[in-house]
């Protein structure tokens, strides 16, 4: 039995089911994941942790002690369920870390961002763990904005512009902020723990679109102890840093593979600007932070107005 | 013991090849291939790498800096032969000592 789904603007298809991820009718895959036996090395890696290894072509993933998963020039994903049963943590890592690979393998910028999207395009939100990606998300998809990731963000720029291609209709949120929104469904599945918090994916379907969305913005999110939650553009070297550190599993990235997500950065950082938004420690922003990246959307709108208007009077 | 020769002013510098570099809003960010790691370039520190995408020897890139700054050629001279010292450290750069 085959599955067939699309995720990233990629054709899968997967000889058991991965409910996570959107169905398709297209039966000409672009990636096969397959149920197999996988080594617990690679030769010669270039790098090699407790974890994964990484070879030029491939990345080797142990989930567990028997678990593991083979992701093989950005074509093919093995995936050993070995003695355990933890079927969970295997589509956890399947839909991070081994696609996350197989996006790299094909070359994109893989990014660790929230995406909201809108018909004028899609703006990115980082920042690490905590830090409130989800939960803009979900106050800008009740005032009627949609999603293209909530986890992995596949960027790709093809001859002018920068775009972000839908990932799978997946929202991950802490305890405290599920209570705060209504979902479509009811189904949540938890995915991590941490001390007194939990933290639950929620398959959502409402909102999310299978669509290509030009970048608008990147915004990253961070704490401070101002009153008022505070955007500010970033340049240079601050930009750099801050994509570099956003890169979803910038562990796997060696040799000739940095260097060309290093031109992708450079290309990114010249076509799409950059903020820092820093909200006050301890307090429900929620809000001003939702209405701030509104507010990126129709900025954007009124600059692509604004070149409408430059090229009618050269024309 | 293996030690690195001396760099002169007659010296040749130019960039290691495992590298990749990036100028975002003129600000240089250089990161090594071999080991990931990434190095900021202030404004002179830019200007020198600029020059040596072609190497050059170190006098010429002295000439070069002094057109543009005003220090006098002893100081210059110190100051570039000592931050040269520390890029090879960094395995930035290769040092041909022989030049004439």
């Amino acid at each position: 039995m085959a599955y067939f789904y699309s995720c990233f603007g990629l054709i899968i298809r997967s000889d058991f089911p991965i409910p996570a991820l959107a169905k398709t009718c297209v039966s000409t895959a672009d990636v096969l994941i397959l149920r197999d036996k996988v080594p617990n090395n690679l030769d010669q890696p270039l790098k090699s942790r407790p974890g994964f290894e990484v070879t030029a072509n491939e990345v080797l993933i142990r989930v567990n002690d028997s678990q593991r998963i083979l992701i093989k020039e950005g074509k093919l994903i093995l995936v050993d369920f070995g003695a355990s049963q933890d079927v969970d943590g295997m589509m956890s890592a399947i839909l991070g870390s081994a696609l996350g690979a197989l996006l790299q393998q094909r070359k994109n910028l893989v990014l660790h961002a929230s995406v909201v999207t809108n018909e004028s395009g899609s703006v990115l939100i980082c920042g690490k763990s905590g830090q409130g990606k989800s939960t803009t998300l979900c106050e800008l998809m009740r005032r009627g904005y949609g999603y293209a990731s909530d986890d992995v963000s596949c960027v790709s720029m093809p001859s002018g512009g920068v775009y972000v291609n839908s990932a799978y209709p997946q929202i991950r949120l802490w305890d405290a902020t599920l209570q705060r929104y209504e979902f479509s469904s009811d189904a949540k599945q938890l995915v991590k723990s941490e001390q007194d918090a939990n933290k639950y994916a929620i398959q959502e379907n409402k909102g999310f679109s299978l669509h290509r969305h030009q970048v608008l913005a990147l915004v990253f999110l961070s704490q401070n102890p101002s009153p008022e939650p505070q955007i500010q553009r970033m340049y240079g070297k601050d930009v750099f840093c801050i994509l570099r550190n956003n890169i979803y599993r910038k562990a796997f990235l060696r040799g000739e593979k940095l260097r060309w997500n290093i031109n992708y950065i450079e290309q990114f950082a010249r076509e799409v600007p950059v903020y820092q938004l820093q909200r006050p420690l301890d307090q429900n922003t929620v809000s001003q932070v939702g209405d701030i990246v509104e507010g990126l959307f129709s900025q954007s709108m009124q600059a692509i107005n604004t070149d409408d208007v430059i090229h009618e009077e050269i024309l | 013991m293996n030690k690195e020769p001396k760099i002169s002013i007659n010296s040749t510098v130019g960039r290691e090849k495992d590298l990749v570099g990036c100028d975002i809003d003129d600000d240089i960010i250089i990161m090594s291939i071999a080991n990931g790691e990434y190095y900021n370039f202030n404004a002179v520190a830019s200007k020198i790498w600029k020059f040596i995408e072609e190497p050059h020897s170190v006098s010429s890139l002295i000439n070069e800096l002094l057109d543009s700054y005003h220090v006098s050629r002893e100081e210059c001279e110190k100051s570039i032969i000592n931050y040269l010292e520390k890029l090879r450290l960094e395995a930035l750069i290769y040092v041909d000592p022989e030049l004439e």
